[in-house]
């Protein structure tokens, strides 16, 4: 019983941390009919920003002045506005030139970002954060190609005690918050109801006077900011981040919104709860389970392809010709 | 028509394409405030093409479209939007998922003030008083009639200086037809709103028109008067 409730805790926070990204690619897909496959990546970054703000603001003195509560405040408004940029260049660069080409285009161009954010930050941004401040682990990664590219450390920055269950609890408390506060924003704000309403009638909502453009830029700044906190989630529940982990988390996050129904956020939710508990409860009551998780998640995914590929709460779509 | 004719919409000469395809060739149209104007074509004849360009949906590659003595040709839907022209499109159709009140609101995109927003929608309510029955239901949910009514009503909310009325019956039963019908007069001749009928079905949209348009292969073929249109031979050519 006791291990069947610690597997459960487990499954919950391994579903916080796919449910944020998830949503982040139900959103995107929502307002653009794309798959944006650089989630992933943006999340990842999102948690190196974290550890590059900790390290500087740790090594200027800035951090010890103020309480720990707003010292994370601190570091993660920085990471969410770089990854709100960093979201905003996604689309400038590499979806908004493909508006009028096929949808293959801007989905291997995001796949080409994820790769360039994952090389910037494997060759540039963790040795230079490496550099300033010694926080490199012991940990010996057989993958590790040149020293600096290790899995970087994350130091518990959310539980003030350093207990892991403080820890566990926070996490799960920041995602039902960002959930309600997401609920709220897309049902009550303008620009919450406009990217419903591009997600569920593109050519209506332009009808009715819904500023495209300026609907699909928020929502990248809005994607930005939930995958920043996404990323912040994962590496402190893995207590370790790799530059390359966001091909991953990104898949992870990508079959979640899958299974939940692309264009349905609270899809989303389920489905990120239903990866988690797959993986965790594969890893810990199949004996050698843990070489298996991904695999039997992933055939989960595939399982939904095949026999409902609308999604848990999706609606069939019927395409038009 | 007593009040002082002045010059709502002007389209004049508008080109467009689809890709290397011509859609729109030459086409004009003129419509003065207070009018009900219609333009009959047959399937696939460029009316929907036209709306859209008046929307500024599709690119207008020649010609001007003036809006109330402004060029708008240039400008992006949601400030066309902004500045009174509303279309309410059967085959658009409403925002399934939402509920009628939510959709409403929507169409009432550019209304910020709350107290205003509340008072258009009492006024919703009492000329459309099959929605205030529907009101949290979902729009997807709604009979084909309904959903007509929704799509006029989210038009109609924004008190538009011209409302262009994207094929209006379409789909719908007769009876229903008629209802639609006598909503459009009503718009125009109660509530003084410019019309811009787009129908295929000829006989009713001239029976609450006093101007119109036939539109064939991209052109405009013939325009005139009502009673000149009622009369004239293309009427009569089976395609219509």
């Amino acid at each position: 019983m006791e291990m069947f409730s610690s597997l459960l805790v487990s499954a919950i926070l391994m579903g916080c941390t796919y449910t944020l990204v998830a949503i982040g690619y139900c959103l995107f897909f929502g307002v653009l009919d794309v798959v944006v496959f650089c989630c992933g990546d943006i999340a990842i970054f999102g948690g190196f920003s974290i550890i590059g703000a900790y390290t500087i603001l740790y090594s200027a003195g800035v951090l010890q002045a103020v309480p720990a509560f707003v010292a994370v405040l601190i570091m993660l408004t920085i990471a969410a506005i770089l990854c709100a940029a960093l979201g905003l260049i996604a689309y400038q660069f590499s979806i908004k030139p493909f508006e009028k080409s096929s949808t293959l285009m801007p989905l291997l161009s995001t796949i080409a970002l994820g790769v360039v954010i994952k090389e910037v930050l494997g060759l540039v941004f963790q040795p230079v954060v490496n550099s300033i401040a010694a926080v490199v682990t012991s940990v010996d990664d057989p993958l590790s190609v040149v020293g600096g590219r290790n899995p970087q450390a994350m130091p518990n920055l959310i539980a003030g005690s350093g207990s892991t269950d403080e820890r566990n609890l926070i996490i799960i408390a920041v995602t039902l918050a960002i959930l309600i506060a997401l609920f709220l924003f897309l049902n009550k704000t303008k620009i919450g109801l406009s990217m419903q309403a591009i997600s569920q009638n593109k050519e209506l909502a332009l009808m009715t006077g819904v500023n495209v453009k300026r609907t699909i830029t928020a929502t990248f700044i809005i994607g930005g900011i939930l995958l920043a906190v996404g990323g912040f989630l994962l590496s402190s529940y893995q207590t370790i981040i790799r530059f390359d982990g966001g091909a991953m988390y990104g898949s992870k996050g990508f079959s979640a919104a899958v299974v939940g129904g692309l264009k349905n956020t609270w899809g989303a939710v389920i489905g990120g709860m239903l990866l988690g508990f797959v993986e965790v409860f594969t890893a810990g009551y199949i004996p050698g389970g843990t070489q298996y998780q991904n695999i039997i998640a992933f055939l989960v995914v595939i399982l939904f392809i095949v026999f409902r590929p609308e999604g848990i709460i999706g609606e069939k779509s019927i395409e038009k010709v | 028509m007593s009040m002082e004719e002045m010059n709502l919409l002007n389209v004049s000469g508008l080109y467009t394409s689809y890709g290397r395809i011509p859609m729109l060739m030459n086409v004009s149209v003129e419509l003065n405030e207070g009018c009900a104007c219609c333009v009959l074509g047959a399937n696939g004849a460029g009316k929907s093409t036209l709306v859209k360009a008046i929307l500024g949906m599709v690119k207008a590659d020649q010609g001007s479209i003036i809006f109330k003595g402004q060029d708008i040709t240039s400008w992006s839907t949601y400030k066309r939007i902004a500045a009174g022209i509303q279309v309410a499109s059967a085959a658009t159709g409403t925002f399934t998922k939402m509920s009628v009140e939510t959709n409403l609101k929507l169409g009432a995109y550019n209304i910020n003030d709350p107290k205003l927003l509340a008072e258009r929608l009492e006024e919703i309510y009492t000329s459309f008083p099959v929605l205030k029955a529907r009101l949290n239901q979902k729009a997807g949910t709604l009979s084909g009639g309904e959903r007509t009514m929704l799509a006029i009503a989210r038009a109609v909310i924004n008190k538009p200086s011209l409302l262009i009325m994207d094929e209006p019956s379409l789909g719908l039963a007769p009876i229903v037809v008629d209802e639609v019908f006598r909503i459009v007069r009503r718009l125009n001749k109660n509530e003084k709103i410019t019309i811009m009928l787009v129908e295929q079905n000829a006989k009713k949209a001239l029976s609450v028109s006093n101007a119109g348009y036939i539109i064939q292969k991209g052109q405009i073929i013939f325009s005139g008067d009502t009673e000149t249109l009622k009369n004239s031979e293309f009427l009569e050519n089976p395609v219509m």
